[in-house]
């Protein structure tokens, strides 16, 4: 029975991670209507940044979280134009050439990642790492604890800034209806880049703690793509109540598969999971989605 | 005589919402027969119904006494109906001669004359443009193209979604030409929904008025002209009243 | 119309002359060169086997390599009964397209980038799958009997890649079934309401898209007679079928055979300069960004002739073109 408490905490914590990822990937589908297959990519160009930031001052990762979110934010407001380029050049099957893009530039990140770090795994160590504490006989990883607890505030955040304030409305607006959003003047091009902006600094962010917690390597983006996927599909894409269920799920499953059924199995599983809520709830286990 | 098309009772949700609900429609052979009203009173939803594109929640749609509730839109297509699209769905990157090619049933040289692809340009005017893409003709060539399709599979029942949309005063007077000409000398059974009361009054039979997806009138256009409820519906007077009865439901 | 009928006269003599040089060509380079040549036959039929289902119906898939790989294990396991390789090589055909039928009716219900998901993780499943089959070897793959003919496998290759591209060209351009893809691919609902059965043509599509790469999965096999999980079901056949054809030209039959011509020698120059890179990803990558972003109709729209694709003929006498039509 400890073990059966001690897997679900680990899943727990694992999948708090992961809302992150999914919480602007879902956004940034609802408002731009691309999949980015890139995300996972994303993921790992955020850990390999902190990694070569703490490789050369030797100052803690964590401390370069705030730093690393700026950096990718201002990354993605100047890469977002390239994406709406191709997204509004097109006549026809738009949607599809971007989705094409977004998959092209995954092969570039992984090819340049592999091209100039090599294939070997680094790790990461924070001042939380390999730090444990009990309660009630659980043990709790510090660092997978940590990044839980800024996963959830961070998509709080996230959800207040969407449902409270003003930009949040324009944002949602320009989610429902671009041209209707253009006419009440809300200016919806830079709306998509602001967007796209937040979601490239959360990836990136979630990037250095999942570094940490587990390697980081110029082929870990796979993994993520398949996560973030898994996540949104299962949400229901473009919503984030949605994201943060499945984040949780996926998480558990993860975390069950690998000590009751065997580590080897997890992808299989997610993959033929994520297959099949596609072909039964395309629209999300919530039935939320778009 | 059996009707062409009868429709009983049916209704349809979307989520929570009533689309469409407990409609009736009977229509004779060779009646031109209006569907009308404000907008969002679930005319494109009952269109999208009849021709399976969505399945009713209850409901019989009959062609010719056969029931079509739960069969694809390709079978209904192959029992006799054929339908434009309020937002057209042309092939955009096949030629005006190919969007009507593809959707023909067996080889044009074999069809009856009428319905080969250039009488069919003929009538509806594009005999010039055949190998031109249907996605760089006019706005209102694009509209006669989508017509001139629905007849290459040699319909019974013909379903126009507000096919006078965004026409000039001149290109309405033509369609309406076109509408009667395809009624009369190809015998086809016409079921349209439109704005244009000019039209609509001109052309049609008879006449259902929806609003908020049930059916608040039905007649003849002299009666339809007369009828309180439909001024109601289409001047918000009673939009309120209906609202509250729709909300009680 | 004299100008069809030259053009045509002229297409038959290129092809005449393609086919007589295609035949030759095992006497005239050496067996280095002849391994690249038959690379890039086999890479042209699948990048025309992508590119019927995207290119002409619009239904990206990001998972059309696991049909490779499927037809590969098929035709080893096939082999290791005892069966005859060409026999082999057919049923790893005849399976993966009757498997896609089978997993399209669910899957081809989906659209646009879920479709192009569900594909993917599809393709996953399949190879984690194979990883851990009794009958596949897991991650140590199968062997297949040695066969140490070079000349074999690349007339194999071209026979394969004639009907490929034959059976792409007849149906997608000749025959009225590639117009009713193509309207699929244009408006769906439309066909539909129209009288086109849009499932059964949108899975033998997509059968007839799996057919070819199962069997180019079988050659594959044997020639290379070593396959594992990581070489004939890795992602990056999949990514480089998209790849090539988008390099080339959606939607034409000239621009995969183009593109994979381009990408797969591009590979290999680089394989001879620097051997196994990962800057050949880079490459690959900018690739498909650049063109997206600056080419779109690929590099066929660069050859007015070959990019011609669907455009239609300008008529001088537009009377005159409909009683062309109509004959």
């Amino acid at each position: 029975m400890d073990l059966f408490f001690q897997t679900l905490v680990n899943g727990l914590l694992i999948g708090g991670i992961y809302i992150a990822v999914a919480a602007g990937f879902t956004l940034c589908f609802g408002v731009l209507h691309v999949i980015d297959f890139a995300v996972g990519e994303w993921v790992m160009l955020g850990a390999f940044a902190v990694f070569w930031l703490n490789f050369f001052t030797g100052v803690d990762p964590l401390i370069f979280l705030p730093l690393i979110m700026v950096l990718f934010m201002i990354v993605g407001y100047y890469f977002q134009p390239l994406l709406q380029r191709v997204i509004t050049n097109q006549q026809s099957n738009a949607l599809l050439m971007a989705l094409a893009f977004t998959f092209g530039m995954s092969i570039l990140f992984r090819g340049s990642a592999l091209t100039l770090f090599g294939f070997n795994q680094r790790s990461l160590t924070t001042f939380l790492s390999g730090k444990n504490f009990e309660i009630l006989g659980i043990s709790i990883p510090a660092l997978r604890f940590g990044a839980t607890v800024f996963a959830v505030l961070v998509t709080l955040l996230f959800m207040f800034l969407l449902y409270k304030t003003k930009l949040g409305l324009a944002v949602r607006a320009a989610a429902e209806r671009q041209d209707v959003a253009g006419l009440m003047g809300i200016d919806s091009s830079n709306i998509a880049r602001i967007v796209y902006a937040i979601y490239l600094g959360l990836t990136a962010m979630s990037g250095t703690f999942l570094g940490s917690i587990f390697s980081v390597h110029p082929d870990m983006g796979l993994r993520y793509t398949l996560f973030a996927f898994f996540v949104v599909v299962a949400g229901g894409l473009g919503s984030i109540q949605g994201a943060i269920l499945a984040g949780i799920m996926l998480g558990l499953i993860n975390s069950f598969v690998a000590v009751y059924v065997g580590g080897q199995y997890i992808f299989l599983i997610l993959f033929t999971v994520l297959y099949l809520i596609l072909l039964v709830a395309p629209k999300g286990i919530l039935g939320k989605g778009w | 005589m059996e009707p062409v098309l009868a429709v009983n009772s049916l209704t349809h949700y979307f989520g929570g919402l009533r689309a469409v609900h407990n409609l009736n429609i009977s229509l004779r052979q060779g009646v031109i027969h209006g569907l009308i009203g404000p907008n969002g009173a679930g005319k494109t939803t009952a269109f999208n119904l009849i021709t399976g594109v969505f399945k009713p929640s209850q409901g019989n749609i009959e062609i010719f006494g056969e029931n079509l509730v739960g069969k694809p839109s390709h079978y209904c297509a192959k029992k006799g109906i054929a339908r434009t699209f309020q937002n057209l769905r042309l092939f955009s990157r096949l030629t005006v001669e190919e969007n009507i090619r593809v959707v023909q049933r067996g080889q044009d040289k074999n069809l009856p004359e009428k319905y080969r692809i250039k009488q069919l340009l003929k009538l509806v005017g594009l005999e010039n443009s055949t190998s031109n893409f249907a996605g760089d003709l006019p706005y209102g060539a694009q509209r006669r193209l989508e017509i001139a399709r629905a007849l290459a599979i040699q319909p019974k029942l013909l379903m126009l979604d507000e096919p006078a949309a965004g026409m000039n005063p001149s290109e309405t007077d033509d369609l309406t030409r076109l509408i009667r000409k395809i009624n009369e000398e190809f015998s086809i059974t016409v079921l349209l929904i439109e704005h244009q009361m000019r039209l609509v009054m001109e052309l049609c039979h008879e006449i259902t008025v929806l609003s908020f997806g049930e059916v608040i009138s039905r007649g003849t256009p002299e009666e339809i002209r007369n009828d309180a409820k439909v001024i109601e519906a289409y001047l918000g007077k009673g939009v309120n009243k209906l609202r509250g009865n729709r909300a009680k439901c | 119309m004299e100008y069809v009928d030259n053009s045509q006269k002229r297409n038959l003599i290129w092809i005449a002359l393609l086919v007589i040089v295609a035949t030759v060509i095992p006497f005239a380079i050496s067996s280095f060169w002849l391994r690249i040549v038959t690379g890039v036959l086999m890479w042209i039929g699948l990048a025309q086997s992508w590119n019927i289902l995207a290119g002409y119906m619009g239904y990206v898939s990001f998972g059309h390599g696991a049909f490779f790989g499927l037809g590969a294990y098929v035709t080893a396991i096939a082999m290791s009964l005892g069966v005859h390789f060409i026999i082999s090589a057919l049923i790893a055909g005849v399976f993966t397209a009757a498997f896609a039928a089978i997993i399209g009716y669910p899957t081809l219900r989906l659209q646009g980038a879920y479709f192009a998901i569900a594909t993917w993780a599809f393709a996953e499943a399949i190879r984690q799958i194979v990883l851990v089959l009794p009958f596949t070897g897991g991650a140590y793959g199968m062997r297949l009997p040695p066969m140490l003919n070079e000349n074999f496998f690349y007339y194999m290759m071209l026979l394969t890649i004639i009907g490929t591209v034959a059976i792409a060209y007849y149906l997608m351009h000749k025959a009225k079934f590639g117009l009713k893809v193509k309207a699929i691919r244009e408006e769906e609902i439309a066909a539909n309401v129209l009288g086109l059965d849009v499932t059964r043509i949108k899975i033998s599509v997509f059968a007839l898209s799996a057919f070819f790469p199962g069997i180019l999965g079988g050659i594959y096999a044997y020639w290379i007679t070593y396959i594992h999980p990581d070489s004939v079901l890795a992602p990056v056949i999949a990514d480089q079928m998209v790849v090539m054809t988008m390099l080339g030209g959606l939607g034409t039959i000239a621009g995969p055979i183009i593109g994979a011509v381009v990408l797969f020698m591009g590979n290999r120059l680089l394989w001879v300069f620097w051997g196994d890179t990962s800057f050949y990803l880079v490459l690959v990558g900018l690739a498909v960004a650049l063109v997206i972003l600056f080419l779109p109709s690929g590099l066929v729209s660069l050859v007015p002739r070959l990019g011609k694709k669907d455009k239609p003929k300008v008529d001088d006498q537009p009377n005159s073109s409909v009683t062309e039509h109509t004959k």
